[in-house]
């Protein structure tokens, strides 16, 4: 072949290289127009670009030229294929293969610096032509510029891809600074993992020291939507054995095909709960730079949730009283007001009572205030346990509590109040082998049939009170207006 | 008219060119709407999952997707899948839909309809005449576990012009038809892969280990010992070439292959000599095993109407007999069913039967990966038989072991 034919040729297939860099970086689609230059220039009955799945073990025919056209590749061949040519040139223990008779066929190797990505396959099948020395030469060439050209877009999407994620770490920071709920944490948290690294799915656990329990608290995944999690596991009792396999001192992947991690998350060696990622709905394997990644992200959610649940515990403590764990009166009366505006707006019906123990004062007098102390705290247990979920209870001071009931008649307020009286006239204290029993007064008042709003709530419900006590005390009175002609 | 892009992605349907075979099916679509063009892009079936689901999560891909039918849960789940149910209502009027099978028709009990049934494919029981002349039997004697058992023990002590007959011809532990074959046993043996809920596994329990047991025990004791340790163009060329194994499970596409007058794969003197039987009944009653492929249109996709009409026009009884003769599966037109068979009836109504039996796997959005896990294990178990190591206790052993794994799984 003359000299100016082969520099011509050379020249075409030169062009690979700036497909590569001017086109938009889909693999895909670059692989198809370098192959079209390749099949137009040599002339080949067939070619076809084969590259590595390197995690699945298996060379994926990418792109095929023949005569109906550029075409998507069906095909794979797998390692085990050991006798394949192309796994053989794949593997590198052939630079190339080439058979020169009728029907040629060829297999050069695509490199990139000495890592081989795939094979460049060619052959003459249906026309049973041969192959020249020129054309062997030029595919070498061509296969060369595939493999420089494919390795630099690798290295541009990879770098790209870090530059991405150290952002997306940065803005995670950014985001969590503003936001002091745990909740809202959790979310960013949830939602940056999905949104910038190839996992499907991820869910948070977080130990309740306290409760020796392993709590879910939420999931997020592709579909874009936080999930509340019930799940709830004791750290004691093993009885869920698929949980505690999550539950790794690393961060460790989970069964056997590398489609579930469980990161740690860890504040000063202590672990505070888990982030488990998955990818169970595509199966396909997570990345080991995106468990890196998932490492980094724990390691911010350890500390901005421990900071988030230290913010809770101190809003939790300036609502709750301190001995009883009820919630104190100015919490309580900003929840009355709150219940009182749903109750006018759904046009339902309400009820707060005030409960008043009897002969208080003669308990720290006689068995001392550390006595006095365990009276209230067990009381207030009693009262939690006997009223629903939807009633809202607070000490209100000294030896008062306070509970309103939403949603209620006159009917339902005396059912609870008799099983609350019942349950309090059972309970004793055992005091120097001493059994000594408590009883409360009660006064009810009901909005808004006896009160138009709070302050006038909270005064009827303390005639009632009032009635109860000099009634001769042990009992509960209902507000009637009688109350305020006496 | 404004000329409309559409791009379709298809999977390839045993040795066929997809790529080709389906070009020729759009130039009927594209004389009736020249205004819409569809680009097709083939994908493998072990690439086909991941990239459709890079495409849900990028919402950048097809307009139309082609789905194995055990996928269409989870992408619906996803939100990857534009809601067809207004349209498919319409044709529902017109009894489109094959009354073939009871699940296709409950899938449309379902609130809302996410794709079409495009073709089906079962497990069929093919079984060499010849060989059951010579040992005396007929088709009704395998017509149950036991039977079959005692066919198979019939056919072992039989040897043809001095050669041994292996009575059955199994695809191997490295084929993904592994499952397809096994589930029936499990099935017919009153076992289930998951508990009702789809929560738990039930593989593990005593029902379902007592047909793959079933199944095992037939393939240690009868499989081709060649076959074992050759891939699926062996078994192939001893079961219909040779005619040295005289029964073996396989998909629909084998009809067209060597049962078909047109297929360069026909000879006539072995077309005679295959035989298709109903799968064994066991203790629980009988079933096949059935799958097959679905056409949903992509959430994402600019062009929802021209790909419905797409999908419509793919899922018709005339598009759909070209198609299905074309790649060798089943129309799931019950109108077009006897034009599949080239007219024979007695054909058509026998694997009319056989899908009637028919039953798919479980509708959980983990189905793929808890079927890899499955047929991990299986494929193992499968060695242990070849390596002369396999017993029931070790068959215990390995299902026991992926037991935790699915269940976590399932869990998630």
């Amino acid at each position: 072949m003359a000299k100016e034919s082969l520099n011509k040729y050379s020249e075409k297939l030169r062009k690979v290289s700036k497909i590569f860099r001017y086109t938009e970086p889909d693999l895909e689609e670059i692989l198809k127009q370098v192959l079209a230059i390749g099949f137009s220039t040599l002339r080949f009955d067939w070619m076809e670009i084969l590259l590595w799945d390197s995690e699945r073990k298996v060379l994926e025919v990418k792109v095929v030229a023949e005569k109906d056209g550029i075409m998507e590749g069906e095909e794979e061949i797998f390692i085990s294929e050991k006798t394949d040519p192309r796994i053989i040139v794949g593997l590198g223990r052939e630079k190339c293969i080439v058979r020169k008779k009728k029907g040629a066929e060829g297999f050069f190797s695509i490199k990139s610096g000495n890592k081989i990505l795939g094979v460049l396959g060619i052959n003459n099948r249906l026309s049973g032509r041969n192959i020249k020395e020129w054309q062997i030469s030029l595919l070498k060439e061509y296969a060369e510029e595939i493999g420089v050209g494919i390795g630099n877009l690798e290295l541009l999407l990879k770098e790209q891809m870090q530059a991405d994620k150290f952002k997306a770490l940065s803005k995670i920071g950014m985001a969590l600074v503003g936001q002091l709920k745990l909740e809202n944490r959790i979310k960013i948290i949830l939602r940056s993992v999905i949104k910038h690294l190839s996992i499907e799915r991820v869910k948070l656990y977080l130990v309740n020291e306290e409760k020796k329990v392993l709590q879910g608290t939420m999931s997020f995944d592709l579909r874009g939507k936080f999930h509340v999690l019930k799940e709830v596991y004791s750290l004691k009792k093993k009885t869920h054995p698929e949980v505690f396999m999550v539950m790794k001192k690393e961060a460790q992947e989970v069964g056997s095909f590398g489609l579930v991690f469980s990161i740690p998350l860890k504040v000063e060696k202590k672990i505070v709960g888990f982030l488990v990622a998955d990818n169970i709905f595509s199966r396909e394997r997570i990345k080991k730079e995106d468990i890196e990644y998932l490492k980094l992200f724990a390691q911010q959610a350890s500390v901005s949730i421990e900071n988030a649940r230290l913010f809770n515990d101190v809003e939790r403590l300036s609502l709750t009283d301190g001995l009883t764990g009820l919630y104190t009166n100015r919490y309580f009366r900003k929840r009355l007001g709150d219940e009182i505006v749903r109750t006018t707006r759904l046009k339902t019906k309400l009820a707060l009572a005030i409960i008043d123990i009897d002969y208080f004062k003669s308990y720290n007098d006689s068995y001392g205030h550390m006595v006095g102390d365990r009276v209230l705290v067990d009381l207030a247990g009693i009262i939690m346990k006997n009223i629903r979920q939807v009633d809202f209870a607070a000490r209100y001071g000294g030896d008062e509590f306070v509970v309103f009931f939403p949603s209620t008649s006159l009917e339902g307020v005396q059912i609870v109040t008799f099983r609350l009286l019942r349950a309090i006239r059972k309970h004793y204290f055992l005091i120097s082998g001493k059994k000594i029993g408590v009883s409360v007064s009660m006064g009810f008042a009901i909005y808004p049939s006896n009160a138009r709003n709070k302050e006038a709530l909270f005064r009827k419900a303390d005639k009632a009170l009032y009635r109860a006590k000099s009634q001769g005390r042990n009992q509960a009175c209902f507000y009637s207006e009688t109350l305020d002609k006496k | 008219m404004k000329k409309i892009d559409l791009e379709m992605w298809v999977m390839p349907n045993a040795s066929f060119k997809t790529g080709l075979t389906f070009g020729q099916e759009l130039k009927h679509f594209s004389k009736k709407y020249p205004h819409i063009n569809v680009r097709i892009k083939v994908h493998t079936w072990s690439s086909a999952w991941r990239l459709i689901m890079k495409a849900v999560r990028t919402k950048k891909g097809p307009d139309v997707f082609q789905l194995g039918s055990s996928w269409v849960n989870t992408l619906a789940y996803l939100g990857g899948l534009a809601d067809i149910s207004k349209p498919v209502e319409e044709l529902k009027k017109k009894d489109f839909f094959s009354p073939l099978n009871k699940q296709m028709e409950e899938s449309f009990k379902e609130e809302k309809i996410y794709s079409l049934p495009w073709f089906m494919d079962t497990r069929i029981l093919f079984y060499r005449k010849d060989i059951f002349k010579k040992a005396g039997l007929k088709e009704k004697d395998i017509g149950n576990w036991d039977s079959f058992q005692k066919a198979c023990q019939k056919i072992a002590s039989l040897k043809i012009k001095g050669k041994k007959i292996y009575p059955l011809a199994v695809s191997g532990a490295k084929s993904w038809t592994l499952i397809h074959d096994i589930a029936p046993w499990i099935w017919s043996g009153g076992g289930e892969f998951l508990n009702f809920r789809g929560k738990k596994i039930s593989f593990q329990q005593r029902e379902s280990l007592k047909g793959m047991k079933f199944y095992f025990d037939l393939v240690r004791a009868y499989g081709s010992k060649i076959a074992l340790k050759q891939n699926m163009g062996k078994v192939m060329e001893d079961f219909f070439i040779y005619g040295r194994c005289a029964m073996h499970f396989s998909g629909t596409w084998v009809f067209s292959a060597f049962l078909n007058p047109n297929s360069h794969l026909y000879r006539a003197e072995i077309a005679q000599n295959i035989g298709i039987a109903l799968p064994p009944a066991g203790p629980k009653g009988r079933y096949a095993f059935l799958g097959g492929s679905n056409l949903g249109v992509a959430k994402f996709s600019k062009y929802p109407r021209e790909a419905w009409e797409l999908i419509s026009f793919l899922t018709s009884p005339s598009s759909q007999l070209r198609y299905t003769k074309a790649i060798s599966n089943l129309p799931v037109h019950s109108k077009i069913f006897d034009a599949f068979f080239f007219e024979d009836k007695q054909l058509a109504e026998k694997f009319k039967q056989i899908c009637s039996y028919g039953k798919m796997f479980p509708p959980v959005f983990s189905w793929g990966i808890i079927e890899t896990i499955m047929m991990e294990t299986l494929a193992e178990i499968f060695n242990s038989i070849r390596k002369g190591r396999y017993t029931e206790n070790l068959l215990k052993k390995e299902i026991k072991k992926i037991s935790s794994e699915i269940n976590f799984v399932l869990s998630l």
